[in-house]
């Protein structure tokens, strides 16, 4: 009856309060749950005593449903905070099915350990994943000794209501005990409508849980989700900022009889780009179609406009979004376009993935910081047994034409080979000694192998003008506790583009006179600025820090002519991890990453490629290194993606690199603007 | 949830506590503001701001306290605050003290101070009551310094999300108090909350906010507070001038460290950091063949603490004291079973009480 009473109040206030009850969901995570029942006329010391029964009412209802689960072994390698040992799930069938957090398996344990209220343990096995909304089916024998599963009510979707009590459960300090946070549900269908989102505590430490009503049912599994999501760790650097979400519980069990046949489930994909990143304001329109892609095969087109998807008119990105996010890998989609004022409709099976693009290559370094006063690309070196040296192009040249088209500068040369994949013929015309020529080549694949005779840049004539500062400093960004040190080299020239290399040290091994030792003349000879950001943790990196690490950069980039093409991140063991996490998360301006002695951590999933936004890798690692043949797998699978990898192995112990090998790692670096 | 992430950053800090005041404030016609009202009518009288040592670049120079007898005196964190000859004390009312540190335990990570003053409104430690899961609480501290001269502290509002153990999340937490805790889903333990109270909504003690503590893996924050039952002993031990200290690393360590090899267990080498402890092999006639453990177990448990990895095991032996017999849980295929071993070596038998070791 208390409960009852309860509900009736928290929605008669909810309708009373609804102006503070917006601004509190956005800005305070303190105090939402005293204002609701405000307008009943029960005494106030009522219904703060009635409100604590409410939720251990429903804490005890739940409880027996949410199980303790322990992960053993696994292959995190432990830098980048990631990955719980011990977590929740929840129980959906009597004879042992539980559904967790895909967070805390993606690190492969060799062991999963579920322990009972009671405190029996049982052995479980990962039965399958949806990849799509981060959820892990669980499966345990149970021995007849040991009773039924207690299976948790369900609350119902459209019994859902923003304003209404939340709590978020879980078993992570006691198997005994469940653990509660109290809250409130702050929105529905979040993140393209595959979210509950709500401003109880959510962290790594409780996905996995249920979030549950005041009545004690499952609304939803906690999990790190982010709209933003393009590798595996999205979301979790949103924990408990009053923000926290839950997949519905509903959406779940609609897959669950295809993830009990042990079948991964995936996002779907369409295949097509869609010009510009406003997900608002810009129509629809298809601005290529990914070959062989979904949306090929089915006959779409570019400049096709999209007005409807499954009967559901659609006027931008966003909404386009809502319907294909939720979808998975396999669905069908039928989608209705205008082409030449006429309406087209096609369906087609979403994929799981595309075809990899694979960048084109000619074979040239182009002239850095081209003069003014000639139009094109010039030519500074042309890589042997490349397809620009069997057209017999040489450094000297100029090509001012590709295609047909008048090339203005080395960026119209860069964006027009977008359009091209390894293979295609396309053709070229040249100057030499004042004369034109043409040539036919056909592109090749990026090179992997580093050529050790990359010719220095020349430096330009006169006089050099006001520098920026030189030589090493720090550089202090007031809203971080991070520190971060900076070389620029004593030679900058504020008409020479410089590379940039992001070092990111192994935790618990900064030495600023090493590294400097090692980069200095390095940087005054190949035109590099060295940016070395620390851990604010000496002893680990943390996924939260590559905000900081952005930030240096764009503060570098602010007072340096950046050479955009030769932005490097770099670094050694668990420096490393974090190298890849900064390069496949900040896409849009780095361009290589050179890890040393290090997989790629075990949650992160490498981003496709992509046309615009090339990425090279370069991978030095001992044989005698504990990952070695983990490193090795994710090389066949970065070059699968079509990435160039460059491969350095070392017979000896895991170190970091000699001084003949670092050569050849900044010659890597020089060659990144190559086309 | 309970464990929480903080933005790292001042100026995100400064907002948050901008918006929980700001919070307090807009709530404070709301129903269970009114009733928490005559709580924290009590309790801010017997909360007190604690200057002393600090200010440097991170560690802030203050924190909270809760006066336990009329005669001032103070139960509060042991923190690196208190190690000066100069320890300030502010009573609700603005009167200041000098304080004198009567006696600390390094390991509960308490202290207690003094002040010259009477008739002023305690917490008598011995009424205090004890929090369960889901229990709504109220947190009084000085958070960052806020509050200063006459100014009252500050209030939170929370649930106890968890009663539990900080020595239950081995390894996840640097910290020499490894007993009882309540974790408070609330972010209770900011800088300068420490030695702060938190009590249920009529105002009652629970117990002592703790000190910021950051869990080394998921680098969230864990609010917590140590329940007053794991302190009373210790504070009357103080104020009865009994001093104590102990040295939190040593007290742990067996004298006498388990080692499973004398039991014939032979496990696989421990090739990478997290590498699980799996037998390789037996050895015949031992106590381990004789129990029919075998090659290729995954051992999950000994004594009943769970085992992660090798690293972990030799971590976890060096706090047990090597048994005549001890039980080990092994996954062996999908099914886990239980295994007694028995020592035939004559030198394992249980050693006399350790240094220090509380009775």
């Amino acid at each position: 009856m208390t409960l009852t009473l309860l509900r009736r109040a928290t929605l008669r206030g909810r309708r009373a309060w609804l102006v503070t009850l917006v601004a509190l969901i956005i800005a305070c995570s303190v105090g939402i749950a005293g204002c609701v029942g405000q307008v009943e006329a029960a005494p106030p010391e009522d219904l703060a005593e009635r409100e604590q029964q409410a939720i251990r009412a429903a804490l005890e209802k739940v409880a027996p449903s949410v199980l303790q689960v322990q992960t053993i072994g696994g292959s995190a390698t432990g830098n980048t905070g990631l990955g719980q040992q011990t977590s929740s799930a929840v129980a959906i069938s009597p004879d042992g099915f539980l559904v967790s957090s895909e967070f805390n398996f993606a690190q492969k344990p060799s062991a999963i350990l579920v322990t009972l209220g009671d405190g029996t343990n049982l052995s479980a096995r990962l039965v399958a994943t949806d990849r799509n909304r981060g959820i892990v089916l669980l499966k345990i024998d149970l021995p007849s000794e040991v009773a039924p599963l207690s299976v948790a009510e369900i609350a119902p979707r459209d019994e859902l209501r923003v304003g209404a009590w939340a709590l978020a459960v879980g078993r992570i300090y006691e198997a005994k005990q469940p653990n509660v946070s109290v809250g409130i549900i702050s929105a529905l269908d979040r993140v393209w409508g595959k979210a509950v989102q709500t401003d109880a505590k959510v962290s790594p430490s409780n996905y996995g849980g249920p979030l549950v009503d005041i009545r004690g049912r499952v609304i939803g599994i906690l999990a790190p989700l982010s709209p933003h999501a393009d590798m595996g760790m999205s979301g979790t650097d949103w924990y408990d900022s009053g923000i926290g979400f839950a997949v519905p519980m509903a959406d779940i069990l609609a897959v669950v009889p295809r993830l009990r046949k042990g079948q991964d489930l995936h996002g779907g994909l369409l295949g097509i780009s869609i010009e510009g990143r406003d997900l608002y304001s810009v129509p629809p329109k298809i601005a290529a179609v990914h070959p062989r892609g979904p949306a090929d095969e089915a006959g779409l087109l570019a400049d096709d406009l999209i007005v409807a998807v499954n009967g559901k008119s659609v006027e931008n990105r966003a909404q386009l979004q809502h319907v294909v996010s939720p979808l998975y890998a396999g669905d069908e989609v039928t989608l209705a376009v205008m082409r030449d004022k006429k309406r087209v409709e096609r369906s087609l099976q979403l994929a799981e993935e595309l075809i990899p693009y694979a960048h084109p290559f000619i074979g040239i370094l182009p002239v850095r910081d081209g003069h003014e006063d000639a139009a094109g690309a010039g030519v500074r070196y042309v890589y042997p047994d490349s397809p620009a040296a069997q057209a017999g192009l040489a450094s000297g040249d100029r090509i001012t034409e590709f295609q047909g088209t008048e090339l203005t500068d080395v960026a119209a040369l860069r964006q027009a080979l977008r359009r091209y994949i390894p293979g295609e013929v396309v053709d070229l015309s040249f100057q030499r000694d004042g004369a034109t020529k043409s040539a036919e080549i056909t592109l090749a694949a990026l090179p992997e192998d580093v050529p050790d005779d990359l010719p220095l840049v020349e430096r330009p004539a006169g006089p050099v003008g006001k520098r920026p500062r030189t030589g090493a400093f720090d550089l202090k960004l007031p809203e971080f506790e991070n520190e971060c040190v900076v070389y620029v080299p004593k030679n900058y020239h504020p008409q020479m583009s410089h590379g940039v290399v992001i070092w990111l040290t192994a935790p618990g091994k900064f030495d600023k006179e090493a590294l400097l030792n090692r980069w200095k003349e390095v940087c005054a000879r190949r035109q590099l600025i060295l940016l070395a950001p620390q851990p604010r943790d000496k002893e680990r990196w943390a996924a939260d820090e590559l905000d900081f690490v952005r930030r240096t950069y764009d503060e570098v980039a602010k007072d340096y002519r950046i050479d955009a093409s030769r932005v490097v991140a770099h670094g050694h063991e668990g420096g490393a991890a974090m190298a890849y996490l900064v390069a496949f998360s900040q896409r849009d301006v780095v361009r290589g990453v050179a890890a040393v002695q290090s997989p790629i951590p075990a949650v992160v999933r490498p981003p496709a490629t992509d046309p615009a936004r090339p990425l090279a890798i370069y991978v030095a690692i001992s044989k005698q290194h504990e990952y070695a043949s983990r490193v090795t797998d994710q090389i066949k699978a970065l070059r699968k993606m079509k990435y160039p990898v460059t491969e350095v192995r070392f017979p000896e112990k895991p170190r970091y690199l000699l001084d003949s090998e670092l050569a050849g790692l900044v010659q890597w670096i020089d060659g990144l603007d190559r086309l | 949830m309970t464990e929480s992430w903080r933005p790292p950053t001042r100026l995100l800090r400064v907002a948050t506590l901008a918006l929980s005041l700001w919070g307090v404030l807009v709530l404070a016609p709301c129903g269970e503001a009114a009733a928490s009202r005559a709580a924290v009518e009590r309790v801010q009288p017997r909360v007190v701001k604690i200057y002393g040592a600090g200010g440097l670049r991170g560690l802030e120079a203050y924190q909270s306290g809760v006066l336990v007898s009329a005669e001032g005196h103070i139960l509060t964190t042991w923190s690196y605050v208190l190690d000066t000859e100069a320890v300030t004390v502010i009573l609700d009312d603005g009167r200041k003290f000098e304080a004198d540190l009567l006696g600390a335990d390094p390991v509960l990570e308490i202290a207690v101070l003094k002040i010259d003053a009477e008739d002023l409104s305690f917490f008598d430690l011995a009424a205090a009551v004890e929090g369960d899961t889901g229990m709504r609480v109220l947190a009084f501290s000085n958070l960052y310094g806020v509050a200063t001269g006459d100014e009252r502290v500050s209030v939170q509002r929370g649930v106890v999300a968890a009663v539990t153990t900080l020595a239950g999340r081995q390894g996840a937490f640097v910290t020499p108090y490894r007993g009882r805790v309540y974790v408070v889903d609330a972010i209770t333990n900011n800088p300068g909350a420490t030695g702060g109270a938190l009590t249920d909504i009529r105002g009652q003690l629970l117990g002592i906010l703790g000190k910021e503590l950051r869990d080394r893996r998921s680098q969230a924050w864990l609010n917590y507070a140590v329940p007053i039952a794991e302190l009373r002993e210790a504070v009357s031990d103080i104020r009865a001038g009994k001093f104590r200290r102990r040295d939190p690393a040593k007290e742990r360590l067996a004298r006498n460290p388990l080692d499973l090899t004398a039991f014939g267990i032979v496990f696989v080498p421990n090739v990478v950091d997290s590498t699980p402890a799996y037998v390789d092999a037996v050895r015949p006639d031992s106590s381990a063949a004789t129990s029919g453990l075998q090659p290729d177990d995954l051992v999950l448990f000994v004594g009943g603490v769970l085992i992660r990895s090798l690293r972990d095991l030799r971590e976890q032996a060096k706090l047990i004291e090597q048994p005549a017999e001890i039980s080990l849980i092994v996954r062996r295929g999908e099914e886990l079973k239980t295994v007694m071993l028995q020592s035939t070596d004559a030198e394992a038998e249980v050693g006399e009480p350790r240094e220090g070791e509380q009775p």
